[in-house]
């Protein structure tokens, strides 16, 4: 039986467009649960990015809520979701968006100072271990503008997780790497989704989507499929690709 | 069509960067409205002071001269007539009082004021004498009386600056005694308020009123030979001189051929009166000039810095632009027409408004200056000084918009000038503790030139702010520092024994209420160096004389002489100067340069030695006693009390003067506004800049949110950073006054007579302007980066 860590209720978010009302999700209901890595996948402009960002509490919802641990998180107030993004929430972006001028391993620890349980000392040993684990430690005193673009979004990865948050958000995390970065950061998210880290993800790469344990089809701001599949494992990447392909002509995609 | 080109995109650039284009309107119109004040001050106190002294018929030369008989006078005139340099004399009848009281209409207790000084003499002259008569002031002192009522018998007209000083109004009385004779008084009331071009600032201790014809003959019958008279002389224009007349060549004439120095009271040249009247508002007009200057170049600085961040901004854009077809100069014409708009918004209004604020500051100035001065604005003047303003930014604007032509469309079309982030030397370590801190300082020393203006901006500011408040405090809250430089020596106390039986009793109670720490005798006079009558100033310890070069006149043919002096008559330390005093003539040698702002710097010292080795240099001379006190505080209390206990026999003086308290409000006032247009500048610049900052930064500041950053945190960490480069500034500021002060405020203050100036070293009054423009910058920046709480980390979202 797994549990709900955040649950969608007919979530809206409409934005003007010229004067008419363009609505991106249209009462979305959905629930994400602990262990899984999922996948939101979806056609482009179906509002998949939007979702994520509704549902991290980037963005706030034009209608209905959203939960986190049973905890409404649609409505808080900026100190208190500034305080659960800096504890609980962990994000990597499409491009890294790291602080320009500070080094990767400031961009790292920064984000540790900001949770009160941990000691300067803590974080500054736990940023280097991540950046030996992202295999950046060499690149962890240059700036962003010094580094390639994939130490630079393991470098994202590891400020995401510095905090041990209770979900990532990932927004097509390898959409502005090449073949090589793409394969080794959904490694290590793959990895870290092994060690019981939630992970939700928003892609239309399938090379990503087949990393999921579930996979979410959103069209015209509605969840209209579902799939599990098993943890992955490389040697089934052929066949799970091939898996997800047939879901995702089911969809129409 | 070209012309149509460049206005659609002008529009374009003002309505996209309205805080800019405001900003600097903001800043020019302040900038215009303060030169154009300082013009019109200097321009038309000058001109009106000139043409108000020519209006009453005021001589080249006035000499007062008492004790004469008509008989000796019409010898006089005749002297003086027959000299080759001489127009015309003419005699003005005036009653001189040296001891005056001043009732308050409503008080019970008199507000006894009295002086024995020359400075401190009352004179009245009579009104309705067409020859000298003085405009009048209405009621509220805010325009003069085309028709003022009549005076009647027993009534006087003052001037505003004797009603302040002495805190008298209309209808208050004002009672003199008339001296020698049978000290009979007089009481008048005060009827109104004229404008008296001669002694109407409250700087200077001589006070004037105007009584009727009826009551100038009473007085001067109880006069009789006591009264004063003026002759005013009026020299024949000279071609080769700018003035019109050689007023140094007259007196020296006047002084070496007729017998005017046995009977002079004073004298005072035109121009020196002019010097007197004037004095304030050149003083405080050349220093609120510097200040006008600085906020000019602030204004730069600003522009400047916008245009940089402009062109940084709209990188992009410019390049679409040049792949359009625009070239670099039709770009820069645009940059150009954009800060030309706003530099002439700013300018064209601020040209009118001008003039109300002079006017309003002739009014509130009225009872200080003495003299309702036109509020015109010299357009010519204003229009060169600000065309000159105008061709300097026109120069500044085409130098930092050369770098347009840099810009490629092929740069801008691959993302502009994406600002690339290079580690810098002052980088320090991000640390948890303080976090918000160190972020504004790695934001800081990361982005070093944007912030280079602020500094710039604030080491000017502070500057001026510490130069200023180093000489406030060396003014001090009650002008001691001004006091000390006009006299020669210093002192406390002065004490003129009318009947020497008391001088022990009073040396008794001053020594045991106060301490004497050190005491000598002095008196003015006037004597003439190489032909040129000076204020001459006689002591008994010439060590006490306030030296700036050389030694002081230990010996009896020596002197001592003021910057000005030496200058005037081009002499140096070790010359011979031939000294005439009392009908002799003898040759004095130079031993030093002394200061003392007295007479507008005219004057020299020597001792009393050799002041009494002159022939007529009689025993029976008076000396004040100065008194240098252990316990300084006691002395105006101490002053009090041996006048109230020794009143008839003698005459205490405290090291004060009567326009002391106005120099001081005035100098509260000029500082007061200063910090007013600091505070604008300031908030200008925070606006002009954080807006722009701000811009550049959303991209970060929407991580620091995403990470979990609250916008409280990073609106303090903005403000830190203004505060952290504006802290930078004021050192350097700080630092620059200490070396500057002295050098520039002995240039200013030659206005009045000071040839050097050495400020104090306050603390307080230097770091005061640092920590006000930091805490403006803290302050401002914070407010500013209220737009922090508007970026959501949203903006990241790349859909």
């Amino acid at each position: 039986m797994k549990t709900t860590i955040m649950k969608a209720t007919d979530l809206c978010k409409s934005f003007a467009v010229g004067g008419r009302q363009n609505h991106v999700l249209n009462r979305v209901n959905l629930e994400i649960y602990g262990g899984d890595f999922t996948v939101i996948m979806g056609s482009s402009g179906a509002g998949k990015s939007t979702l994520l960002y509704v549902l991290s509490g980037m963005d706030r919802p034009t209608g209905g809520e959203v939960c986190y641990r049973d905890r409404v998180i649609s409505h808080l107030d900026e100190k208190d979701m500034a305080s659960l993004r800096a504890q609980e929430f962990g994000f990597v972006f499409q491009q890294a968006h790291l602080v320009s001028n500070l080094t990767l391993f400031e961009n790292v620890a920064v984000t540790g100072y900001l949770d009160k349980r941990q000691s300067e000392k803590a974080v500054r040993e736990r940023t280097a271990q991540l950046l030996q684990r992202m295999d950046i430690a060499e690149a962890a005193e240059r700036l962003p503008s010094q580094v390639s673009g994939g130490e630079a979004q393991r470098a994202a990865v590891a400020r995401a997780i510095i905090n041990d948050p209770g979900i990532i958000f990932a927004d097509e995390p390898t959409g502005a790497l090449n073949k090589r970065n793409t394969r080794e950061v959904l490694d290590i998210m793959t990895q870290l989704n092994e060690n019981g880290q939630n992970i939700l993800m928003v892609t239309h790469d399938m090379k990503a989507a087949v990393r999921a344990t579930r996979l979410l089809y959103l069209e015209d701001g509605k969840v209209i499929g579902e799939m599990t599949m098993p943890p992955y494992q490389k040697e089934e990447a052929k066949r799970r690709e091939k898996q997800v392909e047939a879901w995702l002509s089911s969809m129409e995609w | 069509m070209k012309i149509r080109k460049y206005m659609t995109l002008l529009r374009a650039d003002i309505r996209s960067q309205k805080g800019s284009f405001i900003g600097i309107v903001i800043l020019v119109f302040l900038i215009t409205i303060s030169l154009c004040a300082v013009l019109s001050i200097w321009d038309n106190t000058n001109a009106y002071e000139k043409e108000q002294i020519e209006a009453i018929g005021y001589g080249d030369i006035a000499y007062w001269v008492s004790g004469i008989t008509d008989e000796e006078l019409d010898s006089l005139l005749a002297q003086i007539r027959s000299l080759d340099g001489v127009e015309a004399v003419e005699v003005q009848d005036i009653l001189c009082f040296t001891e005056y009281v001043v009732y308050k209409q409503d008080a019970s207790f008199p507000e006894k004021v009295s002086s024995t000084s020359v400075e401190g003499s009352f004179f009245i002259q009579q009104w309705g004498d067409e020859r000298y008569d003085h405009p009048v002031f209405d009621r509220t002192l805010t325009g003069i009386e085309a028709c003022p009522d009549k005076l009647n018998n027993s009534e006087i007209y003052v001037s505003p600056a004797f009603a302040s000083l002495y805190d008298a109004g209309i209808g208050d009385v004002v009672e003199v005694t008339v001296p020698d004779g049978k000290k009979e008084r007089f009481r008048f009331t005060i009827k109104g308020y004229f404008e008296d071009a001669v002694a109407g600032s409250a700087l200077m201790g001589m006070k004037q009123a105007l009584m009727t014809q009826q009551d100038m003959r009473i007085l001067k019958e109880a006069a009789g030979t006591a009264q004063t008279r003026v002759l005013h002389i009026f020299g024949k224009p000279s071609e080769n001189h700018a003035d019109g007349v050689q007023t140094g060549a007259l007196q020296k004439a006047l002084n070496e051929k007729t017998d005017l120095s046995a009977y002079e009271a004073f004298v005072y040249t035109k121009s020196a009166i002019m010097g007197f009247m004037v004095i304030l508002q050149n003083l405080f007009g050349g220093l609120f000039l510097l200040f006008v200057l600085v906020l000019l170049l602030v204004a730069v600085v600003i522009i400047g810095h916008s245009i940089s961040s402009s062109i940084a901004l709209h990188y992009q854009d410019m390049g679409v632009l040049k792949a359009l077809g625009y070239t670099c100069k039709d770009l820069r014409i645009i940059q150009l027409l954009q800060y030309l708009t706003a530099v002439l918004c700013g300018m064209v209004p601020g040209i009118p408004v001008s003039a109300f604020v002079v006017s309003g500051i002739n009014r509130i100035t009225v009872t200080v200056t003495g003299m309702l001065t036109p509020s015109d604005i010299p357009l010519g003047k204003s229009l060169f000084a600000l065309g000159v303003i105008l061709l300097l930014i026109i120069a500044f604007i085409c130098l930092k918009t050369a770098k347009i032509g840099h810009i490629t469309p092929i740069q801008a079309i691959r993302g502009g000038a994406a600002d690339v982030c290079f580690k810098s030397r002052l980088s320090a370590p991000v640390h948890k503790k303080a976090l918000g801190f160190w972020l504004a300082y790695r934001q800081l020393v990361s982005g070093k030139k944007q912030y280079f203006s602020i500094c710039l901006v604030t080491a000017l500011l502070v500057f001026f702010l510490s130069l200023m408040g180093r000489m406030a405090a060396w003014l001090g809250p009650d002008g001691k520092g001004l006091i000390d430089v006009f006299g020669a020596a210093p002192y406390d106390l002065s004490i003129e024994y009318l009947e020497t039986e008391a001088r022990g009793a009073v040396e008794e109670r001053i020594d045991s209420r106060a301490g004497i720490a050190a005491s000598y005798q002095s008196k003015l006079s006037r004597a003439s160096v190489n032909g040129v009558e000076y204020l001459m100033n006689v002591i008994s310890d010439p060590e006490f004389y306030n030296l700036l070069e050389g030694r002081t006149c230990r010996y009896s043919n020596e002197l001592v002489l003021t910057q000005t002096v030496a200058e005037e008559l081009d002499v140096r330390i070790g010359d011979s100067v031939t000294l005439l005093c009392r009908g002799e003539e003898r040759p004095f040698l130079i031993s030093g340069i002394y200061q003392s702002a007295n007479d507008m710097g005219a004057n020299f010292g020597i001792s009393q030695e050799g002041y009494e080795s002159f022939k007529q240099g009689a025993q029976d001379e008076t000396y004040r006693t100065h008194y240098l006190l252990k316990v300084p505080d006691q002395t105006e209390e101490l002053a009090e009390e041996i006048r109230s206990d020794y009143g008839d026999q003698v005459s205490v003086d405290i090291n004060t003067w009567s326009g002391i308290d106005s120099i001081v409000a005035s100098a509260s006032i000029l500082m007061g506004f200063m910090y007013l247009l600091t505070v604008v500048f300031v908030f200008v610049t925070v606006a002009l800049t954080s807006g722009k900052i701000l811009h550049k930064e959303k991209h970060d500041l929407g991580i620091y949110k995403s990470l979990g950053f609250v916008s409280g945190s990073l609106r303090i960490s903005f403000a830190l950073r203004f505060f952290m480069t504006a802290a930078a500034g004021s050192v350097f500021g700080i630092t620059l006054s200490a070396y500057v002060t002295d050098p520039m405020a002995s240039a200013v203050l030659r206005f009045c007579g000071m040839s050097h100036f050495t400020s104090s070293l306050s603390l307080f009054h230097m770091i005061l302007p640092g920590i006000v423009v930091c805490g403006l910058f803290l302050a401002f920046a914070y407010l500013a980066s209220g737009k922090i709480r508007k970026v959501e980390p949203g903006i990241l979202i790349v859909e």
